[in-house]
């Protein structure tokens, strides 16, 4: 037993001896280790293990230690956004109001002689007889039965049938009742353009009373003719959707798609007082 | 007043403002079939015939005025017809119908038809619209209301619950 001792104990250091001289002489001739770099050759998947996880623990731990900083800062940004998304949905507002007040400012421009007043939709009547809708100004604000309302572009609406202290009633143009003086542009033709119950459901209207040998073509704009004088003369009432035969069959009748979006509405305008003045444009 | 008779009023009344915000708000936007149904005239039916014709008098000419102004156009047909239909369902309920839903569906029905009715005559006479589409669409409102008949028929029987049952008891 001795023996195998003593046998191991001199290969061992004899090994040692031959490695403490070749890495002696390696750091004497400036050469590279030949056992360190076996050992880091060898090693070098191990490390590289061992680093990654060790990175990914060092991440853990990183994002532990800024879990609250990040939740913090998070909650920060959720709040901006929110106060950006109020601003952009203000903007939008805000452009859309500004489109419709430049578009009215024309408007008024080329009609001197409107005295105009803005008001919102406050609600639709729920009829499925008639089309009608309450607009937030009233008396008090100088609004009268039988003023004309139209969009900021210059399309007709309607016109007020009932004025209360704060609010008015309108019928729209679409509505059974309803009825104005017309005339086609392009021919200046004169008729009259009417609510019909079949046609409102679709958001139309009729224009009748046409000349017998007068010719009706799609796509012509129908114009308030003026006569009548609820609506002023020139305002846009829509286009030539359809044509029909009259039931007694003479003349043509006109199916008339309204200019005005009448779903899309939120804010119309009132004219309180028109003159004859010569229109521009 | 008595307790029984107060809540009795207080539930029909927040029935009754219901179907009013439901008609004018909701579902003069969001049709049914493409047309808004009429709600009021079926509390007003419902109050005569669970309660009785002085109920249907009174929340008749309720219904009829909030049913006028959820319509629009400033009319006062509601308010005249639903005040008289109201006493009359109240009037059959106290005298010649049961209370139960088989006479209220058939009350509320023909409180709707007639409802419609009255709307569509200004318009075949005075505008001489086609008959066809104005009892196309009277058919049609009708359908879209009766939807409400079963719900409504629930909530009214409730409300009026604690008068019926005060009522029966002070007649023994």
């Amino acid at each position: 037993m001795r023996k195998v001792w003593k046998t191991t104990g001199l290969v061992v250091l004899g090994a040692l001896v031959i490695v403490l001289i070749f890495t002696l002489l390696g750091r004497l001739t400036g050469r590279e280790n030949i056992f360190t770099r076996s050992f880091q050759t060898l090693s070098a998947p191990a490390e590289k293990l061992f680093a990654s996880g060790a990175g990914k623990l060092e991440e853990v731990r990183a994002a532990l230690r800024d879990y609250e900083a990040l939740k913090a800062e998070n909650e920060e940004l959720k709040a901006m956004i929110a106060d950006m998304d109020a601003e952009v949905r203000r903007s939008q507002g805000a452009n859309a109001e500004n489109d419709r007040l430049r578009q009215l400012l024309e408007l008024k421009r080329s009609h001197t002689d409107y005295v105009l007043l803005d008001a919102s939709i406050i609600s639709w009547g729920s009829s499925n007889w008639s089309s009608t809708f309450d607009l937030d100004k009233g008396s008090f604000s100088g609004v009268e039965v039988g003023d004309c309302v139209i969009t900021e572009n210059g399309f007709v609406v309607g016109v007020v049938t009932e004025a209360g202290l704060y609010s008015c009633s309108v019928r729209t143009l679409v509505d059974p009742r309803a009825a104005m003086g017309a005339t086609v542009h392009s021919t200046g033709l004169t008729a009259v353009a009417e609510g019909d119950f079949s046609l409102m459901t679709a958001g139309q209207l009729k224009l009748t009373y046409v000349f017998e040998n007068s010719v009706l073509e799609l796509g012509d704009t129908v114009l308030t003719s003026g006569a009548g004088g609820v609506y002023p003369a020139g305002l846009v009432i829509g286009k030539i959707s359809g044509i029909g035969t009259e039931e007694a069959g003479y003349g043509q009748y006109g199916i008339v798609t309204p200019a005005a979006e009448l779903q899309n509405l939120s804010q119309v305008f009132l004219i309180l007082e028109y003159g004859e003045v010569e229109h521009e444009g | 007043m008595k307790a029984e008779t107060l809540r009795s009023t207080l539930g029909l009344t927040l029935v009754m403002l219901l179907c009013y915000f439901l008609q004018s708000a909701v579902f003069s936007r969001l049709r049914i079939f493409g047309v808004s149904p009429l709600l009021l005239p079926l509390v007003a039916a419902g109050a005569g015939l669970l309660g009785s014709s002085g109920w249907g008098g009174a929340f008749g000419l309720l219904c009829g005025i909030l049913c006028d102004a959820a319509l629009g156009g400033g009319g006062m047909l509601f308010t005249v017809a639903m005040t008289v239909m109201g006493f009359f369902c109240g009037f059959l309920g106290d005298f010649v119908l049961a209370r139960g839903f088989p006479s209220y569906l058939l009350l509320s029905l023909a409180v709707l038809l007639l409802s419609a009715l009255l709307q569509m005559i200004r318009l075949l006479i005075y505008d001489r619209a086609p008959a066809w589409d104005l009892i196309r669409m009277g058919l049609m409102q009708t359908l879209a209301s009766a939807i409400f008949i079963l719900p409504l028929y629930f909530c009214l029987r409730r409300s009026l619950r604690c008068w019926r049952r005060s009522r029966e008891r002070t007649s023994f």
